[in-house]
């Protein structure tokens, strides 16, 4: 346990060095300054007073009306935590990618590999600190955010709060991917470029697959079987989106893509340990 | 005398097929508990990969080995082990002080003695007043001396050291051999690679000399530099040439008054004595001639050139 927090206490150490952490904090807290000032501009406040007061007058139009913004508001609410968790992922998979090739430089790696860690703990510890980082900045923009436009609208939503649990979970399942890459490859470079290649292409894996749900009766086309299998083997993160849009508009979770990023994940994080284990430096 | 290295015909090859490199070619040593043992040979020769399969950095193709009677590369080894590679590379954005700390919870020193490890550390490799400074401010001796530090954090019972002088001044290398000479009479195990013979000569007990992944001599200092049936003897300098005249000397150097007389066997140099001190010449000292190491090493290497050269 001693070595395990001794990993990632470093994780923090190189991050902090690297300007990483305070680099994504400064920008985050930008994004949320930003917002604060306008929410805080005369047009946006109007309009959120007009939601206010004709949600106290009582009559059924007025009602509906007041209905339909609110919807809009949590609408709202679900586009900004999708921005969040888009900038978030990319900006994570750049930060955090050089953090476990760091590790396996020449010179260093000797020295590590010669104390009495097993190697596993050394990717564990790794990917648990780079979790853990992208936890807290996620934190951080997810709750400053809220402060902000709940302030601005009267509106707490609490379920927003809840969306810097599926951004971490959405990176995560990416970055033991990437932990996979940069262990077979040693390249920083192309860690990032499949990081970020497969947050893209995770989208039209997603949506394949829903397609594929829909027309199930109808018969399949090779692409979206295609896509159906790929949602089975990479870690759904853009679902991770679709969650948190389900959270904030009042619907239902899905918990199949949930239970399938945190499994893909040990699954990658599994063959990243069992390559390094093999692996001679 | 209790062994606590050992390896058996330990064998490693790079790559496959047409393409694969021998680093390791069945090398089998002993190293005793609380000596200096050394490793030689010239660059590409496997000192470093014998170090890293010792270590589990690499696996051997074939071959077995012991540290402390555990499999190379154990993680219980590990815990006695401190090591220094070659072109060690720290995270330059600790300190010298937080380099060790985090080494020493890795290598799971306990918290109760760890500020006391890093004070002594520090302290024994001259580097206190710069325990505060970025690593990444170090010149390459500083980063030496920490690497040392380093190797010592948990207090091993051995400690492997990669060319622990390269790019450290004559005062630093002579500080450095010091330490080591203290761990020794510690009763630590020391395990060297080096290229610099001359310091490898003054602190090593067991030498082995490493060439295209095959030890092709092993021995103490003396017994590897020692020229079999020469021995050197000095006479009184009023007597030398009464002295040369008598033995025939291979080879006499008249201003130190010291000549080489080739014997067959020691019977035959007491008898030479004998002839000497008949004549009334005054013998001053006399010794088993020795050549330096790098004699033999320029000799040994030198040669194995020369029969692969045939070879071919």
């Amino acid at each position: 346990m001693k070595q395990f927090l001794a990993i990632i206490e470093e994780t923090f150490r190189e991050a902090i060095a690297k300007k990483t952490l305070i680099g994504f904090f400064i920008f985050s807290t930008i994004i949320i300054v930003i917002a604060f000032f306008v929410f805080q501009s005369q047009d946006v406040r109007t309009a959120m007073q007009q939601v206010q007061e004709t949600s106290h007058k009582g009559n059924d139009a007025d009602m509906m009306a007041a209905v339909i913004k609110v919807s809009a508001m949590n609408i709202f609410y679900a586009v900004i935590s999708n921005i969040l968790y888009f900038i978030v992922v990319c900006v994570g998979i750049f930060a955090t990618s050089g953090l476990i090739n760091s590790q396996m430089e020449k010179g260093a790696i000797d020295l590590l590999l010669s104390k009495p860690v097993p190697r596993w703990l050394y990717i564990v510890g790794r990917y648990a600190g780079g979790v853990l980082i992208i936890a807290l900045e996620a934190s951080w923009f997810i709750l400053g955010m809220w402060v902000v436009v709940s302030t601005a609208t009267g509106m707490w939503n609490v379920g927003f709060l809840l969306c810097a649990f599926f951004i971490t979970l959405g990176f995560a399942g990416i970055f033991s991917i990437v932990v996979l890459v940069a262990v077979l490859s040693r390249s920083s470079a192309l860690s990032i470029i499949i990081g970020i290649g497969l947050f893209f292409i995770n989208g039209l894996i997603s949506l394949g697959h829903a397609i594929e749900t829909m027309v199930a009766t109808n018969g399949k086309s090779w692409l979206t079987m295609i896509a159906n299998i790929l949602y089975y083997v990479f870690p759904s993160s853009t679902d991770m989106g679709s969650n948190m849009g389900n959270l904030l508009m009042g619907k239902s979770i899905s918990w199949e893509p949930v239970f399938l990023t945190i499994t893909l994940s040990g699954v990658y994080l599994y063959l990243a340990i069992y390559a390094f284990s093999k692996k001679e430096f | 005398m209790e062994y606590i290295l050992t390896t058996d015909s330990l064998a490693k090859r790079f790559g496959g097929g047409n393409k694969a490199v021998p680093a390791l070619q069945g090398v089998s040593i002993s190293v005793k508990a609380g000596e200096i043992y050394s490793l030689l040979g010239p660059n590409g020769a496997g000192k470093t990969t014998f170090i890293k399969c010792m270590l589990g950095i690499v696996f051997p193709t074939s071959g077995i080995g012991y540290i402390f009677g555990e499999p190379l590369g154990s993680i219980n080894a590990k815990k006695r082990i401190g090591y220094l590679p070659e072109n060690h590379r720290y995270p330059l954005h600790l300190t010298g002080e937080q380099v060790l700390r985090y080494f020493g919870k890795l290598s799971e020193v306990p918290s109760s003695l760890l500020e006391a490890r890093i004070n002594e550390t520090l302290g024994l490799v001259g580097m206190t007043d710069w325990r505060g400074m970025k690593v990444r401010k170090y010149s390459k001796g500083m980063m030496q001396r920490l690497g040392l530090a380093q190797a010592l954090i948990n207090d091993p019972d051995l400690i492997i050291l990669d060319e622990p002088t390269d790019g450290v001044d004559p005062v630093g290398r002579k500080e450095i051999r010091d330490v080591l000479t203290h761990l020794k009479d510690r009763g630590k195990t020391v395990f060297l690679n080096s290229h610099l013979l001359s310091e490898v000569e003054q602190i090593s007990d067991r030498v082995a000399i490493l060439r295209q992944g095959q030890v092709i001599t092993e021995g103490t200092v003396q017994e590897l530099t020692a020229q079999k049936n020469l021995y050197e003897v000095k006479i009184a300098a009023d007597q030398f040439a009464q002295a040369a005249a008598l033995l025939s000397p291979t080879t006499s150097t008249p201003e130190e008054h010291k000549m080489t007389i080739a014997c067959s066997n020691i019977a035959e140099f007491n008898a030479q004595l004998d002839l000497l001190r008949s004549n009334n010449i005054q013998v001053e000292s006399f010794a088993e001639k020795r050549s330096s190491l790098e004699d033999l090493f320029i000799q040994l290497i030198g040669n194995a050139d020369v029969q692969r050269a045939s070879v071919k």
